[in-house]
This record gives structure tokens, sequence and C-alpha cells, in this order.
């Protein structure tokens, strides 16, 4: 075997999902790891503002803390003017000095036994003197603890009696070991949240909440702006014990801080989404490249397989071949069974085995042909001896398997037996060889014709459907048409006998001149032909007269056949057109001699008869005679009778010479003719009747000069001429002035003289068919006797000629007398 | 017996005479009429007919003659309306060709066609 297949593989659809589930995965991946960086970042983001609140939550504690020491120390420096009695002076001065130095106080008070005594400025805290805070509501709470706390409590804030809110830190103040009163900075509660740095959280990203436990319910009370949600929100607290405040920094928007996150989310799913589509295609490519891949190999299996089975199956011998050593590489088992051997038996064999010993050809040029690169595939016809050493031919096609800058070393021999069609070849060629001498050697002249176009030129007239007589009609009233379709005839091929009836010394010149040739022939036949073209039949017989090249007429019987396989289209139509011109006049003369032996029968019968006929009338006469003889016995009548009897015999006799005349006349057929004077005759004629001539001043008009001759019996001639110009005399008109006319005409086979007068005439229409009958008068005229033309018709007859007569009464009569040449 | 005018037409004069003998054996009292010819005998029976006389009651009448033949006779005789029932015509020939006898058959105006010689007992029978 020379190439071994593959097994193809089935193609797996995973290939096609694969890339699928990893762009899926990847996507997945992706989606997780970006948000889990997202949820990191976030987180950072928001340990760094947890630190940043913390950072200034300090800051802000230290503030406040700074003013609550503030604000002991100017409470704790304005109890120092109380002395030790719980007396105070310059008040106003000392506060106004404190207010000075502390501008985030504004406003202090000295409140003796919990009464407000003085505040300074007093201006605008009117109102809050004399007000005993352990006796009003909201502040006796927050004085005595306070006291509790024996330092500086801040209580608030609060909506000031005075008008605003505000803190007021208490400090209390004792005077030998008793309580005295409270020393009280009030400060405004946006002063302090400003002084406090507070005011900074209160920004766009944070919220300020200030609350405070109650001391009596521990609620927590809120005094600044608090947030629904504040609870859950991001928050720092800061507690100032000296007033049980809390201050809370509440990050804005604690709650969609995610929601700043959805852009990058969404740009981070559609990145991962983008790179999952990109890698899904990156990862499609080769994977149907892969199915290609897969597709090609199925596709190279089958064509491989193909080829093992054509290599093997083929009606082909194949072979790989050594082009050094020439020993079979490899074949196919058809070449083994045309070499008539096994495949083993191929190994390591040459070609050269089975070399045939008369096959010379130059087979080894070809092959360096072949490996100079010079030829790319020859094919060749040879002949092999077969292992049992039958003749084999091949046609072997060689093409190299090396390329082109590679050293030569195998080809391909691809060979096919052609021994049967070798054979059938030859017997084509010698069966063509044997028709070809068969139409050239012919007796019978033949011709091929191709009679396409005359099919097409009747289709073109368009007159094939209609009946055979009226496409007879139709051609015989279109001459020209005729013609045209005649043209059209293509003569292939015409044979030696074709050549030599029709008198033509080249097919070339027959050929060319054949539309003229064949125009001359009878039309009715070339009608026929056509009508048989146009009703599709495919055979043709028929008789014609035919011209030949150089004029001669010949009889000829003209048939055809379309070959078979050409029906259709009438491209190949043998025509034979045997000459049958001898056996036409064979025809013709029997038809002759037939009308003759007619003519002739007829003759015999009228003679037969007239013979009876007249025989007859005389014998029937005796017999009466006879028997009246036998009754009458009166001696005169009996006389009579006898005398009677004596003049039917003499009848009789005179019938019978009669008869014997006409008889003799026909019984000499071949009498002697002679080539006589027709003007000499004339004359002896005339001369005989000329007493009569004279006597009854007839006119003789002669035609005849001393130069006609004819060919006649000389008696039969002068009983012609004396019966007829007798019976002209005859019969003559007395009332007229009577003349003979004699004249001879002159034809291609035969005379006619003419005799003719103008006597009474004879009734035509009442005796035509009497008139030359013997015994047949028609004139009551004494001399009548009806035998004269009876006689000369026999002899003009007798000469093979015929006699016949123009008549009409009153006007004359002219008998014509026609003469065999 | 009463008179029986026959009537002969024959160009024979010896076969017109030895007829009329054998007539006159027969039938003494008969009044015998010849012609040659049927022109003849025509004129004569177109002068009966005209003057509206009795006709012949029997004719012989022969089919080969000059002038005007047996059967142009009887063709002219048809034409000029004879009526035939009150006459007998007997074509007498010695013609024995059958065209002639199939002619004579067809004509129903013929009351036989007699061969020549004519026999005793043929003219015997043509008076009964």
């Amino acid at each position: 075997m020379l190439i071994k297949g593959n097994k193809s593989k089935a193609i797996n659809s995973s290939y096609i999902l694969k890339p699928a589930i990893t762009s899926i995965i990847s996507f997945l991946v992706l989606v997780v790891i970006g948000y889990f960086i997202i949820d990191q970042q976030q987180q950072l983001l928001q340990e760094k503002e947890r630190l940043e609140m913390q950072g200034m939550l300090e800051v802000t504690k230290q503030n406040v803390q700074q003013i609550i020491q503030n604000s002991y120390t100017v409470a704790a420096s304005l109890s120092l003017i109380i002395d030790d009695n719980g007396n105070y002076q310059n008040f106003e001065t000392s506060a106004e000095r404190l207010l000075k130095n502390n501008q985030n106080i504004s406003a202090v008070q000295l409140v003796p036994n919990g009464i407000i005594k003085d505040t300074y400025p007093n201006q605008g805290n009117e109102a809050s003197i004399g007000l005993n805070l352990f006796e009003t509501e909201h502040t006796k709470d927050e004085a005595f603890r306070a006291i509790e706390l024996r330092e500086m409590y801040f209580a608030g804030p609060l909506e000031l009696v005075q008008g605003g809110t505000a803190i007021v830190g208490r400090l209390p103040i004792y005077r030998n070991q008793k309580f005295w009163g409270f020393s009280a900075v009030i400060i405004n509660l946006d002063t302090l949240i400003e002084e406090s740095g507070l005011q900074n959280f209160n920004n766009k990203r944070y919220y300020l909440s200030l609350s405070k436990i109650n001391p009596v319910t521990f609620k927590e009370d809120f005094f600044l702006k608090r947030e629904n949600n504040f609870e859950k929100a991001f928050k720092k607290t800061l507690q100032i014990p000296q007033g049980d405040w809390n201050i809370q920094i509440v990050k804005k928007r604690a709650n969609n801080d995610y929601l700043s996150l959805y852009p990058t989310i969404i740009l981070w799913t559609v990145f991962c989404i983008i790179s999952s589509v990109f890698l899904y295609f990156l990862l499609k490519k080769p994977s149907e490249l892969e199915k290609v891949i897969k597709d090609q190999t199925a596709i190279i299996a089958e064509n491989e397989r193909e080829f093992q089975a054509i290599f093997d199956h083929a009606g082909l011998g194949i072979a790989v071949i050594n082009i050094n050593t020439r020993k079979f590489e490899k074949a196919n088992s058809h070449l083994c069974s045309i070499l008539g051997c096994s495949l083993e038996d191929l190994k390591n064999e040459s070609i050269h085995k089975f070399r045939h010993p008369e096959d010379n050809f130059n087979f080894e040029n070809l092959l360096s042909e072949l490996k100079n690169g010079d030829i790319n595939v020859f094919t060749v016809t040879r002949r092999l001896k077969s292992v049992q050493g039958l003749e084999l031919w091949i046609n072997i096609t060689v093409s190299p398997m090396w390329d082109k800058d590679e050293e030569p070393n195998y080809y391909v021999a691809i060979i096919e037996d052609i021994t049967e069609k070798k054979k059938s070849y030859e017997q084509l060629k010698q069966s063509e060889s044997r028709f070809k001498s068969l139409f050239d050697d012919s007796p019978i002249p033949l011709r091929e014709e191709d009679l396409s176009e005359v099919q097409n030129e009747l289709k073109r007239l368009n007159i094939c459907h209609l009946p055979s007589t009226k496409i007879y009609r139709y051609f015989k009233t279109h001459p020209e048409e005729l013609r045209n379709c005649i043209s059209k005839i293509k003569i292939i091929n015409v044979n030696k006998e074709t050549l030599r009836l029709r008198n033509a010394t080249n097919k070339e010149v027959l050929i060319k001149n054949f539309t003229d040739i064949i125009s001359k022939n009878n039309t009715s036949i070339l009608i026929k032909q056509l009508i048989t073209i146009c009703k599709g039949r495919t055979f043709f017989s028929g008789e014609t007269n035919i011209v030949t090249i150089n004029g001669e007429h010949k009889d000829v019987q003209v048939k055809w056949y379309v070959v078979p396989g050409y029906e259709g289209n009438y491209k190949r139509v043998f025509v034979s057109t045997e000459e049958i011109t001898a056996q036409k006049n064979a025809i013709r003369e029997l038809r002759n001699s037939h009308k003759i032996l007619l003519e002739r029968n007829k003759r015999l019968l009228d003679f037969s008869y007239i013979t009876s006929h007249n025989l007859r009338s005389h014998t029937s006469n005796i017999q009466t005679i006879i028997t009246t003889l036998d009754f009458i016995d009166d001696l005169t009548e009996r006389k009579g009778l006898f005398a009677m009897l004596k003049v039917v015999a003499d009848s009789l006799d005179e019938t019978i010479h009669n008869l014997n005349e006409v008889t003799s006349i026909r019984a000499n057929i071949n009498i002697k003719k002679e080539k006589l004077n027709l003007l000499s005759y004339i004359k002896k004629c005339l001369d005989i009747l000329s007493d009569k001539i004279k006597s009854e001043d007839i006119r003789i008009i002669n035609h005849i000069n001393s130069e006609e001759f004819i060919t006649f019996s000389t008696a039969y001639l002068e009983s012609i001429l004396l019966n007829l110009v007798s019976n002209a005399i005859k019969y003559r008109d007395p009332e007229k002035d009577s003349y003979v006319e004699i004249s001879l005409k002159n034809y291609k086979e035969y005379q006619i003289l003419y005799v003719k007068d103008n006597g009474i005439g004879i009734d035509l229409k009442k005796h035509g068919d009497k008139i030359f009958g013997m015994y047949k008068t028609f004139s009551e005229h004494p001399e009548a006797k009806g035998i004269g033309l009876f006689i000369i018709k026999n002899q003009i007859e007798a000469m093979g000629g015929k006699i016949e007569v123009d008549s009409k009464p009153g006007e004359g009569s002219t008998f014509k007398v026609y003469i065999q040449k | 017996m009463t008179e029986t005018t026959i009537c002969i037409i024959d160009d024979d004069k010896i076969y017109q005479s030895l007829t009329k003998k054998m007539l006159l054996r027969f039938h003494e009292n008969s009044n015998i009429l010849q012609f040659m010819n049927g022109k003849e005998a025509l004129e004569y029976f177109r002068s009966k007919i005209y003057q509206n006389e009795h006709l012949p009651r029997i004719v012989l009448l022969d089919i080969n003659m000059p002038v005007m033949d047996g059967w142009e006779f009887l063709g002219k005789l048809e034409e000029l309306e004879t009526d035939f029932k009150s006459i007998k015509i007997h074509i007498v020939s010695s013609s024995i060709a059958i065209a002639d006898m199939e002619k004579a058959k067809g004509n129903h105006n013929i009351a036989s066609y007699i061969t020549k010689p004519i026999r005793l007992d043929i003219i015997k029978n043509l008076f009964s």
C-alpha cells in the first residue's frame, strides 16, 4: 500500500464550549477581585476618616478643656473679690478686666446663695438678676450637681432668660467652710463651638451633634442638629465630664458611601465583561483553528481513503517506479491483474520484465526528458508482455514524483489496458475500410448527403403541417422555393459509380454542380422527397429521369434512408441512384409491344368479325335458298332461286378474294420496304386517273417535290395513292370547284402524307369508327363497295403506320397517312 | 286472315326476296314492304306516323347497312315517339358478335334477335 490512512477523529463540540466557560470563570474571578479591592479601599478610607475625626476630636477636646480651664480661671479669679465674710466689691471692674482677657466668655455672674446678684456685662442680662437657681426648675438640678461635685460644672446649653443659647459654668464658692454661692461664667454656645474648633466639623462631610446626659433622667438630650439616622451613623464621641456633654461628629452620607462606589463597580463590571468577551474571542480563535484543522484532517483522511480506493480499485493500473532501477516501489492490484501476476510478484521486480520483444518504442528518451524537466508528463502507447506471455497494449502516462529542485527518484505510471480497445479499433478500421471500399466500389451509385439544412429550410417555410397534396402544390407554384430547398442539399461523399452515372470526371466538379444538375430533374420527385423529409419519414423510394453533367438523360431509381441515429436531423442520409434506363427502355418496349399486340389483336378480332359477318351473310343466303327450294315446286321460281344461288356464289367468291387480299397483306408483315421517291409515284397515280380528272375537271394541287422520299412498299404505295385520290374524285361535291391537294410533312420519327379534298365529306360522328371497316359504305354512291379504305388501312398498318381522317359533311375530307421513317 | 304489313329492311336483295318468299308461304295475306337501308325505311315510317296511319306489325331489321344502319334507324324511330306496342321489331343479322346481341337485348323495343339464315319455324313463330 502506498499511503497509510489515519483515522479521523470525531469533531468535539467542547472545543466550542470551552472558551465560553473560561471567559465566564475569568469574568467572575475578576468581579470578585475587583469588589474585594474596592471593599478594602473603602475600609482604608473609613479608617483614615476615623483617624482624622479622632485627631480633630482630640484638638477639639483640648480646646474645650482650654475653655473650661479659662472659665474656671475666670470664675476662680472672680471669686477672689469675695472676702471671707462673703462680701465683695469692685465686681464690675474685676469682671470687666476678666472678660477683657477672656474674649470667649460672654458674661460673668456672681450668684450668692444661688440668687443671681450681679452679671457683667449687665446690659442684656438684666432679666436674670434676682433669679434663684435652686428654686428655678430648669436650673436647680445642675446647680445642685455643681455643689455635689464641689467643682465647676457647666449647665446647659440652655435658653437664657436674657436671650440666646449658652452654657453656664458654675463654680461653687466656699467661705469659711461654708457654701457662699456660685461664681459663674456664661459662654455663648456659638462661641464655645467656634472656639473649640467644632465648627470645623460642621461642613459637608460631617455633622456635629451635641448631647447631654440628663443628670436627673440620665437620658441623652440633643441640642444640636439631630439627623434621622443618627444612631446608625458613623460617629465619634467626645465626653466632657464638666458638663456631662457628649460631642459627636457624624460622617455625612455614611449610608451612601457605597453609592459613590457604583460608578467604579459598574466600570469594573464593564471592564470585566469586555475583557471576558475579549478573552472568549481570544480563546475561541485557536479552538476554531483547531476545528478547522480537525475538519481538514477529516477531509484529508477522506481524500486519502478515496485516493486509496482509487488507487486500489481504479480501472487503471497505477505504479510508483524508481526511475533509476525501474523497480516497482508500489503498485495497485489492477496493475497486477493487467500484468497477470500478484502484488508479491511485483516486489523488487523491474518493469523491464514485462517488456514486449517487438516494442521498440524509445521510452528512455522520454524518461530522460522527464528527468531533465523538459517535460512534465507524457502519455504513450506501448506493448507489454504479461507474465503469461500474452501481448498487452497499454496507454502509459508517466509523471514525476520529485519536486523541481529535488533529485529525480520515483515516477508515477498510470497504465490503462487498451488491448481490447486496440482490437476493436483494428476491427473498426477494418470494417471502415471495408465499408469505404464497399461504398467506393459499389456497383450501385451511392452518395452520402446532409439534408439537415433542407429540413431547416422546410421548417422555415412552415408548410410541413399541411397535407402532402398541399405541400406538393405549394412547390409547384413556388419553383424558387423548391430551388432554394434543393440548394441546401449538402453532398458529403459520392462513390465512383455515381461519377460514372453522372458522367462526371471528379467528385469536386460533381458536388459543386450538384444543385444545377439536380434542378434539371423531374420536379415531382424532388417535391416528393421534400415531403418525405417534411413528414419525418426516414425512407424514400422513387423513379425519375436524371440529366448527367453533359446533358444525357438516364432513368434512375432513387432510394434513400436516414442513417440510424440521424433520424431527427437528417444529417446523414444514404442515397442510391440505381440506373434503370435499360429496364425502363425494356418496359417501354414491352408496353409498346403490348400496345401493338393489343392493336393487332383488335384487328384480328375485327377481321374475324368481318370475315364471319361477310361470309355468313352469303352462306346464310345459300342455306335459305336451299330451304326455300324444298317447298317451292314451281319450276320458274326454282330457276329464279338457282340464278340467285349463282349470284350468291359469285359474291361469296368476291368476298373470299377480298379477304384473301387482306389476309395476304396481314400475313406479309415483313414485306420489303424501299426508299421511294414520292413524287414519281404520285405522278404515276395521277396518270392512271388522268381521264377521270379531266372529265370531272378536278384541280390537282401537289406540294410534293422531287426530293421527298419515303420508305414503303411499292405496291402498297401505289394502292394507297390510287385509293385516296380516286376516293377524293369519287366523292366530290358537284356543286363546287373540286380539288385534291397532296402534301407531306416531315417529323423526327415519321412523315405524314396529306390527301385533302373539298368533297362531300363524311359525318365522322356517325361513322368515325367504321370508315375504315370492310364493306362499310356510307353513301348511296353506286360504286361504293366499302373495301378500298379497309385494304389501304391494312396496308398502311403493315408498313408500321396508321391512317386518320378529318372530315366534315359538305366541307371535305383530309386523309392523313403516317409513315414510319 | 287479316292483312299483315311486314317490313323488311336489309341491303341484301337476295335475302329480301328469299325472306319475302318464306313469309308469303306462311302468311299469304301479307303486305311486305322492302327497304335497302334505314334511311329509306325511316322515311316510310315518318310519313305513316305523320298521317297517323297503322305502322307495319312486324319489322325485320338488319344491322349493317350503308347510309343508315339498324341502330341509327331505331334511334330515329324512338325520336319520332313511335308507339312501339303495335309493332314488333326483330333484328335479323348475319352477325354473331355478342356485342350486337347484348345491345339488342338491352333495347326493350326489340322483340328478338334472329341470326341469319332465318329458319322456317322462326318465320312461323313471327305470326303467333
